[in-house]
């Protein structure tokens, strides 16, 4: 199956007496493997998206389908287990957890779907974290850390158990441009590695710039589609300054 | 309960990096089962050696003559040729003790048992008088239930001829000391010379207004036939109502009294006592849950964050609550564990320091487990509102608000 996740007619409102509609009919497909950019002016729906996508959030209505798996009803928290083991998240404002060193950090979603973590597990995130150049700060705890080193940290947690799908919103949001960049790279390279999907929120157009698909949302749909390696990047670039809306 | 490894594992890590809430938490749980269980024991202390004071060196049971109003010298064959005898056995003496004496000593649960022929007396030395509770016992028996071997101050137990064993106030009041002489006048108006050969502290003022005689000696001074009085001592004091209830049962012409009975206000106030007691407790135990759950409660707020992010990784509401049941279970269970030890360690300097001379504490097993159980307990209720919270907790409110 080529796609990761499919969207049809996504749908989201909230509040019943005073109605905001921030999702009006999204229908998209995600490539596995890939990665997409999801950009936007405030308000316009890409965090709630991103959540819905991630299993945080559900939609009022529409169909989502994440790895074959139909997720359109049913209990965020029922789907706990699922994205424990299928999905990994990095947040724009890191969310390390502070009683836990760095090390622990990273294995935390593995004592949370599988315990106490063997040896080998212990291993394999001490190889991402050189992957991704933390492994000097492993027995630091996060307030001990730079900006920078605890996006890193985020994203080695995020990874940890080989999730087919990432979610970040805003990755580099409160990072300096420079560290930004350097997380990012880190990021988009171990994912590419893993061959994960991966899906982020950004309102950096450099950022979204480096993925393999944009995705433009305005008033909670879609404006533009397509795929940075077919236009290129200055192709990519020409397009995101068009004001009109190429998709439907 | 099933806990599942990472709730322990963060539970713990929680408590552990919270470090400064985790001493206060403890030490209010500890100070909670220590005062509990330092009050449990001072007050059972309290109660066992007002008990022991007021029964301990004392009858437990009492046969008596029977209420009943005298028979009419009319009455009955003889009755008129020999009155005197009618009205004594039904007022003053029991004439077929022995029957119920030897009754009494072949039940299991009674430790000792022996006729008295008790009566009052005027006790006479210089130019003071008093009233003396005047008392024939069978020496072995009596001692038994006096506690002679523990109480005697001076002399011996032994009681023959004109000897006699006065109690501690009385030779105070009176200047008695062994060897000497004094005089004692009965209600007839005569009276006898008696020489001291042992003196007793029966611990309470008026036991000690007495006068120890030996059985047939208090008899010819008091003119009894028979007995006044048969007093019994049984192995537990509390036992002692039933089997007063089985010996009135059992015998009709004769009054039977346990200690219970005639120390009616002592028994109602000893259970205010415990009442209040208790009372105290219950109020200091939720004291302690209330702080409980408001620290938790605080700490789940705080932890918001974290709780948010938990979620989002794949910790379920059952899960995320029970972070904090583990929480309080674990603060419960190391408070009430330092509260043992810190109750202990207070309830054995109380009795060194304050011990002697007053009363000692009851450190019993009961009183140490009942406050730690119920602060467990607790404390597992308390983290009940902060574990709800954070199963509540919406992991996207916490992402969105940052």
């Amino acid at each position: 199956m080529a796609e990761i996740i499919v969207v049809e007619d996504l749908r989201k409102h909230f509040g019943e007496v005073v109605r905001t509609d921030v999702l009006r009919g999204i229908s998209v497909s995600f490539e596995r493997g890939a990665t997409t950019a999801v950009i936007g002016p405030s308000g316009s729906g890409k965090t709630t998206l991103l959540n819905i996508l991630s299993l945080l959030e559900s939609p009022s209505s529409g169909r989502l389908v994440v790895d074959g798996r139909d997720f359109s009803t049913g209990d965020i928290n029922g789907f706990s287990a699922y994205r424990n083991a299928h999905i990994g998240f990095i947040f724009q404002f890191h969310y390390l957890l502070p009683e836990f060193t760095v090390l622990e950090n990273i294995l935390v979603p593995h004592w949370i779907g599988r315990g106490r973590p063997p040896q080998a597990m212990i291993d394999k995130a001490l190889a991402l974290m050189k992957e991704i150049e933390i492994l000097h700060i492993r027995d630091k705890y996060p307030a001990r850390i730079s900006g920078g080193e605890q996006q890193r940290v985020a994203i080695a947690r995020a990874l940890v158990n080989e999730p087919t799908l990432v979610f970040a919103d805003e990755p580099t949001g409160n990072l300096d441009r420079e560290t930004g960049f350097a997380a990012l790279e880190a990021m988009a390279r171990t994912v590419r590695e893993h061959g994960t999907s991966l899906i982020m929120v950004t309102h950096d157009r450099e950022i979204a710039l480096r993925a393999d698909r944009i995705l433009e949302l305005v008033d909670g749909r879609i404006c533009k589609s397509f795929s940075v390696v077919e236009t290129g990047v200055d192709g990519a670039r020409k397009l995101l300054q068009d004001r009109g809306c190429t998709a439907e | 309960m099933i806990v599942r490894p990472y709730e322990a594992h963060i539970a713990f890590r929680f408590l552990l990096k919270g470090r400064g809430q985790t001493v206060l938490l403890l030490a209010g749980i500890a100070v909670g089962v220590a005062v509990q269980f330092f009050l449990s024991s001072l007050i059972g202390g309290l109660q066992l050696s007002l008990i022991d004071r007021t029964v301990g060196s004392a009858p437990h049971v009492f046969i008596l003559p029977s209420d009943s109003i005298p028979t009419s010298v009319l009455a009955g064959e003889g009755a008129a040729v020999d009155s005197r005898r009618v009205l004594y056995t039904e007022n003053r003496e029991i004439l077929s003790w022995r029957s119920y004496l030897d009754f009494v000593k072949g039940l299991p649960e009674v430790t000792a048992a022996c006729p008295v022929a008790g009566g009052q007396g005027l006790i006479e030395r210089g130019g003071a008088s008093d009233t003396v509770a005047v008392k024939g016992i069978e020496p072995i028996e009596g001692a038994r239930i006096y506690n002679f071997d523990r109480n005697v101050r001076a002399g011996g137990p032994e009681l023959t001829g004109d000897g006699a064993i006065v109690g501690q106030s009385l030779a105070d009041k009176f200047r008695l000391e062994l060897g000497d002489r004094f005089f004692v006048r009965n209600s007839r108006g005569t009276g006898d010379f008696f020489t001291v050969t042992g003196i007793v502290d029966l611990g309470a003022e008026q036991a000690n207004a007495v006068v120890f005689l030996s059985l047939d000696r208090a008899r010819s001074f008091l003119g009894l036939n028979g007995v006044s009085t048969i007093e019994a001592k049984v192995r537990d004091v509390f036992a002692a109502e039933a089997l007063a209830g089985r010996l009135r049962a059992e015998f009709s012409r004769v009054k039977i009294e346990s200690w219970q009975e005639r120390n009616r206000e002592l028994l109602t106030a000893l259970r205010s006592q415990s009442g209040s007691s208790n009372i105290i407790q219950f109020f200091v135990l939720f004291a302690i849950s209330l702080g409980i759950a408001s620290v938790l409660g605080i700490a789940a707020v705080q932890k918001s964050r974290q709780l948010g992010i938990l979620k989002a990784m794949g910790v379920d509401n059952r899960g995320a609550a029970r972070i904090f049941l583990i929480q309080g279970l674990a603060l419960g269970l190391i408070g009430s564990l330092l509260g043992i030890g810190f109750g202990y360690v207070l309830g054995v300097l109380f009795i060194k320091y304050f011990g002697p001379g007053t009363f000692g504490l009851q450190l019993e097993a009961f009183n140490l487990v009942v406050p730690a159980v119920l602060a467990i307990l607790g404390a597992a209720a308390a983290s009940l509102i902060p574990a709800r919270r954070a199963a509540r907790l919406s992991p996207i409110e916490v992402i969105r608000n940052g």
